[in-house]
C-alpha cells in the first residue's frame, strides 16, 4: 500500500462521513416570488406533527429577507421573532402567520432539530408555508400551501428524512454548510495530488 | 285498464239541488288520527277559507295504526287530496252499522254537537247493517224495511218484523240514513251519501248481488235484506243530497283486477272486505273527484296523483351502519301522459331499487303501455354513517317530474346498543307466518294436539278483526295440547323484554289458558307467565296481555313460547281465539369485525391547517406486514381523541370511538392510505392512538 493513494483516500473518505453526517440535519433556503401580485397578504407557517406523541422537533427559521410586516397571529409556543431566527415546535402544533406586502420576493433558511429521521414513531410531522389573503377568505397564487416538508419517522426498515415540495411560485434548495465546504476545500487538493500520483505509475 | 277509470261523471249522481253545499263558516285543523273523540281537542267550525270533512262510517273507512298494515281505510288516504286549510275528521270505527253507530256514546252522540256550519259530513255504511243473528238487535238493519216493502219513508210506525220489541225504522237503513241527513242539516252541516266499497264476491268475472249489498234473506230471515245502495240512493234523491256511487266505482276498480289480482293487491289477506293501501287510496281518490264532480271543496283539491306508491312510505327504523335492509313497495300507476312510454324511478342516497332484488341502483326504468302499470319494486336501504336519512324517491314520466313522492327514512346506527327487534304471529286471520323484525328469525307457529276452527271478525283494539280459532276441549290443562311459537337470533343475542298476545275464549267463556316459555327444544326449565289460568270475556280481547319479562336468548338459542288452552267446564266446542302473538325486545349481532391493528404498521402525516376551513387534515397509510392478503373492509378507528377535536370525515362511530371505512383488498406489503379530517376548534394539541378493524361493525 502506498502512502501516497493511501492518504488521500482516507482524508477523502473522512470528508464524505462529515459531509454525510451534516445532511440528517441540512439547512433549506426558501424563496417566494410575489411579483405578481400587490397589497396585503398573510403568510402562514404552521408546523404540526400527526398526533402529540411525535418525535419533538424544532423547526428553525433564520435569514429571512423580503418586506414582512407584523406578526398577524402565532401560537404560545413560537419562540423568536424576525427578521432574528424564530422557532415552531411541532408537537405543540405551532402557527406564525406573518403580514406581508406583496409585490417582492421573500425567503428565509429552515431547518429541522430532533431526532425525528432516527426514531421509531408511527408520527411524521408537516411544516406548511401558506401565502393566504388578508382575511383567510382565500389563497393567493397557489391554493394551497406554496412550500411543504414532511419530516418522515424510520418505517418498515426505510430511513427518516425530509422530503420537500413546493409550487411554481416558491423554490427550496439545499444550504451547503460552511463546515461542508472547508472539508471539500481541503479535500479536493488530496485528491488532485492522488490522481497525479496514479498518473505516474510505471504501466504494469 | 285505463277504461276504468274514465268516465267518473257518469257514476256519480248528483242529486236535484245542492242546496246543502254552500260554504259555511268557521276554521279547523287537520286531525290525522281522530280514531276516539278523547284523541281530539277541539274541532270548530268551518269557514269557505278553513273547511271540515267529518267522515261517518265503518271498518272500511275507519283509521289504522302502522302494525295493522298494509290494511288502511279509505277515510285515512282522504287528507292528501285537500289542501292544508281543509281539516278531515275520520270519526269512522270497525263493525258500526248505520244503527250502532248512532246510538254508541262515543260516536254520533258525541260527534254531533261537533258539526259546525258549513262543515260537510260524508255518511258510509251497510257493511254492518248486514249482521244478524245476535247481533241482529245492535247492528242490522234491512236496506228498506224488515217487513220487506220498499218504502223507506213509510218504514216507521209499526213493529219490527225481526225484533218487535222497537219500532220498524229501528232496522231501517233508509230510516238511519234519513236521521243523519236531516241531523247534519239542523247544525248547518251538508251531508254527502257516499255508497258502501263492494266486497270482493266474484262470480266468474263479475261481483254478485251480495257484493254490492244487494242483500238476499240472512239468517233465516222471513224477508231479503234488500238492496243498500238503491236505499241510499233513494234518501239522496228525497232529500237533495249529494251522492257518490263508490259501489259502482270500486266495483269497476275490482273486477279490472280480477278476483286473484284483487286478493293479493286489493283487499288485506284475511277477508274480502278491508282494503290495503293502494286499494284505500283508490276509493279516496274516486270519493275526492265523485266531491269534485258534484262542486264539493273543489277549489280546495290538490291535483290528483296518477302514480300512487304503496306503502306511501318506507320507514327502515333503526339499522346497523352498513346492513342492507329490503322493503317491497307496489307502484300503480294510471292516466299517465304519455299513454306508453318509459317512467323512471330515482332513489336518494344510501337508497337504491330494484325490479328483482338483484340487480341494484339508484334509478331505474319502468316500461308501460295504454298509460298504466302496476309495478312491484324493492327498496333498500343502507345506511353508511350513524344519522338520520331522510328523503323521497321521485319518479318521472315523459320528462315531468309526477308530484307522487315514495318518502324513505330510517336511522344507521352502530350494532354496539342492539336493534329493537320482534317476531309475531297470527296477525293475519289463520296464517301462521310470523312477522319479524329486526335481527331475529322466527318458524311458523306449530298447533299441537288442538283442532283448527273458523274464523271469527272480534273488535281488536276497537277495529273489527278477523283472527283465527282453536277448539280446547281438555277439561284439565293436556301438555300436549298447545300453541308454540319459536324465535331466535340472527346470529347474536336476542334480550327479550315484552310477551303479549291477544287472547280469549269464544263461543262461550269457559276455555282458560296458560302462557308458557323455555329456552329449551323439549319446554324444559318452562316459566309460565300468568299467576293463574287466563280467564276470558267470550268474544272480547279485554286489553292485549302483556308480559316483561327479562330473557336472553344465547347465539344459536330460541325462545319456545307455548299457550295452553282447555276449557274449565268440560264443555266441548268451545275455542281459544288468537291475535297477534308477539316477543319483543333487543337484539344484537355476533361482531362481524375483528381487531387487526397488528397487521399493519402506521405512518401518520403531520397535519396541515387550512385556515380558510379551519379544518386539519393528514393522511394516514396502512401497510399490511401480515405476510398474507387482508381483505376488507378496514375500519380506522380513533381512540382517546383530544377533547375538543373530532373527526370531520367519520364513517360513524364505534365504541365511541370515530371512525372511517376503506374497502379493499391489501396484498402483502401493500399499503393503504386514509385522508383525516379533523375538527378543532380550541387549535388543541392533537392526540388519538388508532385501531386498524377488518369488517363491519
Amino acid at each position: 500500500m502506498r502512502l501516497s493513494t493511501f492518504l488521500p483516500q482516507c482524508l477523502f473518505a473522512i470528508v464524505l462521513f462529515v459531509h454525510g453526517a451534516a445532511q440528517a440535519l441540512p439547512t433549506y433556503h426558501v424563496s417566494v416570488d410575489t411579483t405578481p401580485y400587490a397589497g396585503q397578504g398573510l403568510l402562514d407557517f404552521n408546523f404540526m406533527a400527526a398526533t402529540a406523541g411525535a418525535t419533538p422537533t424544532s423547526a428553525v427559521l433564520s435569514n429571512f429577507s423580503g418586506t414582512f410586516g407584523a406578526v398577524f397571529d402565532s401560537s404560545p409556543g413560537v419562540s423568536g421573532t424576525m427578521p432574528g431566527e424564530v422557532v415552531l415546535v411541532n408537537v405543540a402544533f405551532d402557527y406564525l402567520t406573518q403580514a406581508v406586502n406583496l409585490g417582492g420576493k421573500f425567503g428565509f433558511d429552515i431547518r429541522f432539530d430532533g431526532d425525528f429521521a432516527t426514531t421509531a414513531s408511527q408520527d411524521g410531522s408537516t411544516f406548511n408555508l401558506t401565502l393566504y389573503n388578508a382575511d383567510f377568505s382565500d389563497y393567493i397564487g397557489t391554493a394551497g400551501p406554496l412550500v411543504t416538508f414532511e419530516l418522515l419517522p424510520p418505517v418498515n426498515g426505510a430511513a427518516g428524512g425530509v422530503t420537500a415540495s413546493s409550487s411554481p411560485m416558491a423554490t427550496v434548495a439545499q444550504v451547503p454548510e460552511p463546515s461542508t465546504l472547508l472539508l471539500a476545500l481541503i479535500a479536493l487538493p488530496f485528491c488532485a495530488l492522488a490522481r497525479r500520483s496514479r498518473g505516474m505509475l510505471p504501466a504494469g | 285498464m285505463r277504461h276504468l277509470f274514465t268516465g267518473l261523471a257518469g257514476a256519480l249522481m248528483l242529486s236535484a239541488g245542492l242546496m246543502a253545499c254552500g260554504g259555511g263558516t268557521g276554521s279547523g285543523s287537520t286531525s290525522d288520527t281522530p280514531k276516539f273523540l278523547s284523541t281530539v281537542a277541539t274541532v270548530t267550525e268551518a269557514s269557505p277559507a278553513k273547511p271540515v270533512i267529518h267522515m261517518l262510517g265503518d271498518s272500511t273507512m275507519t283509521m289504522y295504526t302502522a302494525d295493522r298494515r298494509p290494511q288502511m281505510g279509505w277515510g285515512e288516504a282522504m287528507p292528501q287530496f285537500f289542501d292544508a286549510t281543509v281539516t278531515v275528521n275520520n270519526w269512522a270505527l270497525g263493525g258500526r252499522s248505520s244503527r250502532s253507530f248512532y246510538y254508541e256514546a262515543t260516536r254520533w252522540p258525541a260527534i254531533r254537537p261537533r258539526i259546525g256550519a258549513g262543515d260537510y259530513v260524508i255518511i258510509q255504511f251497510a257493511h254492518n247493517d248486514q249482521k244478524s243473528g245476535g247481533d241482529y238487535a245492535e247492528f242490522g238493519t234491512y236496506a228498506f224495511c224488515s217487513d220487506g216493502s220498499t218504502d223507506g219513508e213509510a218504514c216507521t210506525g209499526r213493529p219490527d218484523k225481526v225484533d218487535p220489541t222497537v219500532d220498524i225504522s229501528e232496522h231501517s237503513y233508509y230510516q238511519w240514513l234519513k236521521k243523519y241527513v236531516l241531523e247534519v242539516r239542523a247544525r248547518g252541516g251538508n251531508p254527502v251519501l257516499m255508497s258502501p266499497i263492494v266486497r270482493k264476491y266474484f262470480s266468474g268475472n263479475t261481483i254478485t248481488a251480495a257484493g254490492q249489498h244487494n242483500v238476499g234473506i240472512t239468517g233465516g230471515e222471513a224477508y231479503a235484506r234488500g238492496d243498500y245502495v238503491a236505499a241510499m240512493k233513494a234518501v239522496a234523491a228525497r232529500y237533495a243530497v249529494p251522492f257518490v256511487d263508490l259501489t259502482a266505482e270500486t266495483r269497476k276498480i275490482v273486477e279490472s283486477y280480477g278476483d286473484a289480482a284483487a286478493k293479493a293487491n286489493l283487499y288485506i289477506a284475511a277477508d274480502s272486505t278491508h282494503p290495503q293501501v293502494l286499494f284505500a287510496n283508490l276509493i279516496a281518490k274516486r270519493a275526492v273527484e265523485g266531491m269534485k264532480g258534484l262542486g264539493i271543496l273543489a277549489g280546495h283539491m290538490v291535483p290528483v296523483t296518477s302514480l300512487i306508491a304503496s306503502p306511501g312510505t318506507l320507514d327502515y327504523a333503526t339499522r346497523y351502519v352498513g346492513m342492507p335492509t329490503v322493503k317491497s313497495v307496489t307502484l300503480s300507476a294510471f292516466d299517465l301522459a304519455p299513454a306508453s312510454g318509459t317512467a323512471t324511478v330515482t332513489a336518494p342516497p344510501n337508497f337504491e331499487v330494484s325490479l328483482d332484488e338483484r340487480n341494484w341502483s339508484q334509478s331505474l326504468s319502468i316500461t308501460y303501455a295504454n298509460g298504466a302499470f302496476i309495478q312491484p319494486m324493492s327498496v333498500r336501504f343502507t345506511p353508511t354513517e350513524e344519522r338520520d336519512y331522510k328523503g323521497a324517491i321521485g319518479f318521472v314520466v315523459g320528462n315531468h317530474a309526477l308530484d307522487t313522492t315514495l318518502a324513505v327514512q330510517g336511522t344507521g346506527i352502530s350494532s354496539a346498543g342492539g336493534v329493537a327487534s320482534y317476531a309475531s304471529w297470527f296477525t293475519a286471520g289463520t296464517a301462521l307466518g310470523p312477522l319479524t323484525d329486526g335481527l331475529v328469525t322466527a318458524t311458523n307457529a306449530s298447533i299441537n294436539g288442538l283442532v283448527a276452527s273458523t274464523t271469527k271478525v272480534i273488535a281488536v283494539d276497537g277495529q273489527d278483526t278477523t283472527v283465527a280459532r282453536y277448539v280446547a276441549d281438555s277439561p284439565l290443562r293436556n301438555n300436549n295440547q298447545y300453541l308454540q311459537f319459536v324465535v331466535s337470533p340472527v346470529n347474536g343475542k336476542f334480550s327479550v323484554d315484552t310477551i303479549s298476545a291477544y287472547l280469549t275464549s269464544s263461543g262461550g267463556s269457559t276455555v282458560v289458558a296458560d302462557i308458557e316459555y323455555s329456552l329449551n327444544a323439549d319446554f324444559s326449565s318452562a316459566t309460565k307467565l300468568n299467576a293463574a289460568p287466563l280467564t276470558f270475556v267470550k268474544d272480547t280481547f279485554t286489553a292485549k296481555l302483556s308480559y316483561p319479562v327479562v330473557v336472553q336468548v344465547p347465539a344459536g338459542g330460541s325462545l319456545y313460547l307455548r299457550i295452553f288452552p282447555w276449557n274449565s267446564a268440560g264443555a266441548i266446542g268451545k275455542t281459544l281465539a288468537v291475535y297477534g302473538v308477539k316477543v319483543a325486545g333487543t337484539a344484537v349481532n355476533a361482531p362481524t369485525f375483528t381487531d387487526a391493528t397488528a397487521s399493519f404498521s402506521l405512518l401518520r402525516s403531520g397535519l396541515s391547517w387550512n385556515r380558510i376551513t379551519n379544518k386539519y387534515t393528514g393522511t394516514i397509510t396502512l401497510t399490511n406486514t401480515s405476510g398474507r392478503t387482508l381483505t376488507g373492509p378496514f375500519q380506522v378507528a380513533f381512540d382517546n381523541l383530544s377533547a375538543g377535536v373530532t373527526v370531520d370525515n367519520a364513517s360513524g362511530t364505534h365504541a365511541g370511538a370515530a371512525y372511517i371505512s376503506a374497502a379493499t383488498t391489501l396484498a402483502p406489503g401493500a399499503t393503504l392510505t386514509v385522508p383525516v379530517t379533523f375538527n378543532n376548534p380550541g387549535r388543541a394539541a392533537i392526540g388519538y392512538t388508532n385501531t386498524i378493524y377488518i369488517g363491519t361493525f
